[in-house]
């Protein structure tokens, strides 16, 4: 696709979609793969967790196993259908109501599991299903506007928070996390230990290229092309060194949007 | 008319975003939001620095009561997670009611130290939380027809990825919190022994 053709709002919300649809397959399986976890006998039941709210209670049907796995296995059925004719507006339509509507169901279930990667398929996906819903030029514009809206308040509010954490302006906080079975491993936690200055610079360029991102908007294209690159391999080094493998089609889904709101912005 | 409708709904949910990733109303959003409609883009913003570890023992029928052993919720990590990781889920879902759990044993505490041996210290309200229940329910189905009570203990062990994997009789780390002992009902036979 060449870039100028993400200035139309439905190809860049297509682009969007099926990016974001592959990580929605990815973890519509994945919760597949353990379908035990969703049951009266796994961490992730529905049973306790629909209770935290009086409002809840009309979703009680959400705590069977069974309409969970049927909720997830549509999800991945509509993920894999707009993957592959995401550029047909209404595949990518009803794709993308059907995938809003199932990731709101989850959510509302138990969202303990649930990561920024999910929060941002549950934002791209139901501003895109609103956007294509409607259907008109506009409804799609809006729907790119707040999706890259929310991608660089994402980014920057996760620098700006690290800026007012110590152990991340003392350098300390990548260390740290490195040392844990959960995001880290051994060697990586060994050099970055022996190497105290290369951490403290780590942490910095990471805070700071979070804050900047919404300079996307602002900067020539080609800039702006450069930081998005930038930011995707961002993510994919977290996907190898911490397994946050969705983080790399929910975040990398939003960039068509910034892309559309860069031309939006310069014409 | 209905494309601004849309834009109007689509302005709200970001601006009230907005407000909720204001550091003095996190908290309250917390409290209010129990759908998590509105995003929290904080992220590791304050990274947990130790592994959390859910630990139990038994009190059987026949009187007795058995040692702490670690409750795997998940598998470890794996080389290819970087394009695929089941085990993700539920150990986010694990560090999230880890954290919560000791969180509010902190509050109703109160500042008092804890008394080695014993439950911490937590208010009703935290026992009847739902992050409190969760973890009781995920260990009562899981427990054995011998069992009759299960106490569940969460420990932060520093450190793992360097000096390898945490056996539950070396000294811990720290405790973050300790149930009280709850009696069990095993939901099945089909569940016995898992």
């Amino acid at each position: 696709m060449i870039l100028h053709e993400l200035a139309s709002p439905f190809n860049a919300l297509s682009l969007m979609l099926r990016i974001g649809s592959i990580g929605v397959a990815i973890t519509s399986l994945e919760s597949l793969v353990r379908p035990g976890d969703l049951g009266p006998g796994g961490l992730l039941s529905g049973e306790v967790q629909l209770t935290r709210a009086r409002w809840l209670l009309p979703f009680g049907f959400l705590a069977s196993q069974r309409v969970t796995v049927a909720v997830t296995v549509i999800r991945l059925l509509a993920a894999c259908a707009v993957v592959a004719g995401g550029s047909v507006f209404e595949v990518a339509r009803a794709g993308a109501i059907v995938i809003a509507l199932a990731t709101l169901l989850i959510r509302i279930r138990t969202p303990l599991s649930i990561h920024a990667a999910g929060t941002m398929v549950m934002v791209t996906f139901t501003g895109a299903a609103l956007g294509l819903g409607v259907g008109t030029h506009r409804s799609m514009e809006f729907a790119l506007d707040f999706i890259a809206a929310q991608a660089c308040l994402s980014y920057f509010v996760a620098g700006a928070s690290k800026l007012r954490t110590p152990s991340w302006r003392s350098g300390r906080a990548i260390p740290a996390i490195a040392s844990t079975l959960m995001w880290g491993n051994g060697h990586q936690a060994a050099v970055l230990n022996s190497h105290r200055r290369a951490a403290f610079v780590l942490c910095w360029v990471t805070m700071t290229a979070e804050c900047a991102f919404p300079l996307t908007l602002a900067v020539p294209l080609q800039v702006t092309i450069l930081l998005l690159a930038s930011a995707a391999m961002f993510h994919i080094i977290t996907a190898i060194e911490m397994g946050l493998n969705s983080f790399v089609w929910a975040f990398g889904s939003t960039y068509p949007a910034i892309i559309f709101c860069w031309y939006l912005l310069h014409g | 008319m209905l494309s601004w409708l849309v834009g109007a709904l689509l302005a709200a949910w970001f601006l009230v975003t907005v407000v909720r990733n204001l550091p003095p109303l996190r908290a309250a959003f917390l409290r209010i939001d129990a759908g998590r409609l509105i995003p929290d883009w904080a992220l590791f913003a304050r990274p947990r620095t130790a592994d959390m570890v859910l630990l139990r023992r038994d009190l059987l029928l026949d009187g007795t009561l058995t040692s702490w052993r670690e409750v795997e919720v998940a598998g470890p990590r794996r080389w290819y997670n970087f394009i695929w990781n089941p085990d993700l889920g539920p150990r986010r879902g694990f560090l999230s009611l880890a954290s919560i759990i000791g969180l509010v044993a902190r509050r109703d505490q109160g500042g008092q130290r804890q008394i080695r041996g014993q439950g911490t210290r937590t208010a009703l309200p935290g026992m009847t939380g739902v992050h409190y229940l969760t973890v009781l329910q995920y260990l009562s189905r899981r427990s054995h027809a011998a069992v009759d009570a299960t106490q569940f203990m969460i420990m932060a062990v520093s450190n793992q990825s360097v000096t390898g994997r945490h056996a539950p009789d070396e000294p811990a780390s720290s405790i973050e919190f300790v149930s009280e002992i709850h009696l069990v009902r095993p939901a099945q036979a089909g569940l016995a022994g898992r």
